[in-house]
């Protein structure tokens, strides 16, 4: 049984600045990753790195939305008993499929000598 | 005693969170999980792919425009903002304000549909679709891969204004063509003819020789055979330079027919061609600038050793509706569709909500009571936003 919250949870939380100030911070984000984009495109950044920084930035900012625009920087010792063990939950799923297909032999691909 | 026991504070089961709001974040984590099972696959199935003999698609290939997801994802970002600041209107109890920033709201998730849809229109006119990609041209597959593009050139060549040739130059061309067919009429009446005579000197050798010389009769007759063999093929190939010739001269006076001229000797190539040889024709094997170098960009599922093409088809247009082999093309469309148009619907879940609170406004009965409804509204709205904040990357990025 949840009681009402009315003193704590809702009179906290962000000033109208601070949401501008993210919203800034999360267009400028979308920026950099599509201009990291474009140097990968261009052959000024390795494929690998590009992706790093790209997904980077992406959980930069998935962090912000989350933090400020959800309050859950205001909110998180009342709902990070639900929020902790769904992010264990993906991570593993991905890390947990890894071996059988990303680390699995190809029978298609031949040795890249062999390819020359 | 009594004293200490009043002084107590009282002792809630629970926890300290409106039901609504529990409520609401234990479906989003459900639905981060949903989300997860989608978006892993397809990170895990991107990273599983071989990527030197069969690389992922290219944007190129799949029509994939990297700006439309970059516009999708400010129109998200700016709705979050929107229905944020709702929330923070609604809250100082200024029901107006924030009626407006719903409507805002909803209207920015209308243009983010939009794009999406205009989006889904290219990928479907270009026949990008789970299991219409042609892939291994192995078979019957490579059958009606060579089908498919015989109907492609085939509407190129007959819509030439559909594809950039001006009036001059389609007459220019029709008369070309009225050349080309007399010349190929020239063609079969002479073979018609070398044939004619060929079976008249068989016969004449078969009644001469039968008696007099008949082990010398194959040889003799085999001998027409060979001959009139090489009058036909010699007839041919001299009837093939002067059209191909003439062809180029057409190119030459009126550029904006080129698509279609070299379309259309694609078109006469095409019977004596395999599919994974029309497959290189496409997409040409070296490099358009440097000869010498291969084309790094035909990666076909089987290399077709030693078949060289200068200017593949695509390379002299690249704007032509030509199909060519897309290895994972299908794994791609699938991971595509799927992950989108899930999104999608979430999304059109959201405007539902919107427009609910738009009614409630227009008929009078949006108050500042409803704030807790406009917060969780906006909880959902976030989490769709953070679910294409990752997607946008994975898909249209690197």
């Amino acid at each position: 049984m949840a009681t009402e919250d009315v003193a704590a949870g809702d009179s906290h939380g962000p000033t109208l600045q601070a949401y501008f100030i993210v919203f800034g911070a999360l267009c400028v984000f979308t920026l950099v990753s599509f201009v990291v984009n474009a140097m990968v495109n261009a052959d000024h950044f390795s494929a690998h790195a590009g992706m790093a920084i790209i997904m980077a930035v992406a959980v930069c900012k998935a962090t912000l939305v989350i933090m400020f625009f959800m309050h859950l920087k205001y909110e998180w010792m009342k709902l990070y008993f639900l929020i902790v063990p769904v992010v264990v939950l993906c991570v593993m799923m991905m890390i947990v499929l890894m071996p059988d297909i990303v680390v699995a032999w190809h029978p298609d691909e031949p040795a890249a000598s062999a390819q020359k | 005693m009594a004293h200490a026991v009043l002084d107590e504070p009282k002792l809630h089961m629970g926890l300290p969170l409106p039901h609504g709001k529990l409520a609401l974040w234990l479906f989003l984590v459900t639905e981060i999980m949903f989300f997860t099972g989608l978006i892993g696959t397809y990170i895990i199935l991107r990273n599983g792919t071989p990527s030197t003999l069969y690389p992922w698609p290219r944007p190129h290939d799949v029509h994939l425009a990297e700006w439309a997801g970059a516009v999708n994802t400010f129109v998200l970002i700016c709705s979050s903002l929107s229905v944020v600041l709702c929330h923070f209107a609604l809250a100082k109890g200024q029901v107006k304000r924030a009626t407006q920033y719903m409507a805002i709201t909803l209207a920015l998730g209308c243009v983010f549909l939009g794009i999406k849809a205009y989006e889904y229109y290219g990928k479907i006119s270009h026949d990008i679709l789970p299991g219409r990609i042609f892939e291994r041209l192995d078979g019957d597959n490579g059958r009606r891969y060579v089908f498919h593009v015989e109907k492609q050139l085939k509407h190129i060549v007959d819509e030439p204004e559909h594809h950039g040739a001006t009036a001059d130059a389609k007459k220019a061309w029709d008369s070309f063509k009225d050349e080309a067919g007399k010349k190929n009429k020239e063609v079969a009446d002479f073979t018609a003819a070398a044939e004619k005579k060929r079976t008249e000197a068989v016969d004449k050798i078969k009644k001469e020789m039968e008696k007099a010389a008949p082990s010398k009769l194959a040889e003799a007759v085999n001998a027409e055979f060979v001959k009139t063999e090489k009058e036909v093929t010699a007839k041919k190939a001299e009837a093939a330079e002067v059209i191909e010739k003439q062809r180029k001269a057409v190119i030459e006076k009126n550029g904006s027919i080129a698509a279609v001229a070299d379309s259309w000797a694609l078109l006469q190539k095409l019977p004596s061609l395999t599919p994974k040889q029309l497959n290189l024709e496409v997409m040409g094997t070296q490099d358009i600038d440097d000869p010498a170098k291969p084309n790094e960009h035909v990666k076909p599922c089987d290399e077709v050793k030693g078949y060289k093409v200068d200017k593949g088809l695509l390379q002299k247009h690249p704007d032509l509706h030509v199909s060519y082999a897309i290895s994972f093309g299908n794994l791609w469309a699938s991971c595509y569709f799927a992950m989108t148009g899930f999104h999608a619907i979430h999304v059109l879940g959201g405007l539902v909500v919107f427009v609910i609170i738009l009614i409630m406004a227009a008929r009078g009965t949006f108050q500042p009571r409803h704030e807790a409804l406009v917060e969780y509204t906006g909880l959902y709205w976030h989490f769709v936003d953070i679910v294409w904040i990752f997607l946008f990357p994975l898909l249209y990025l690197v």
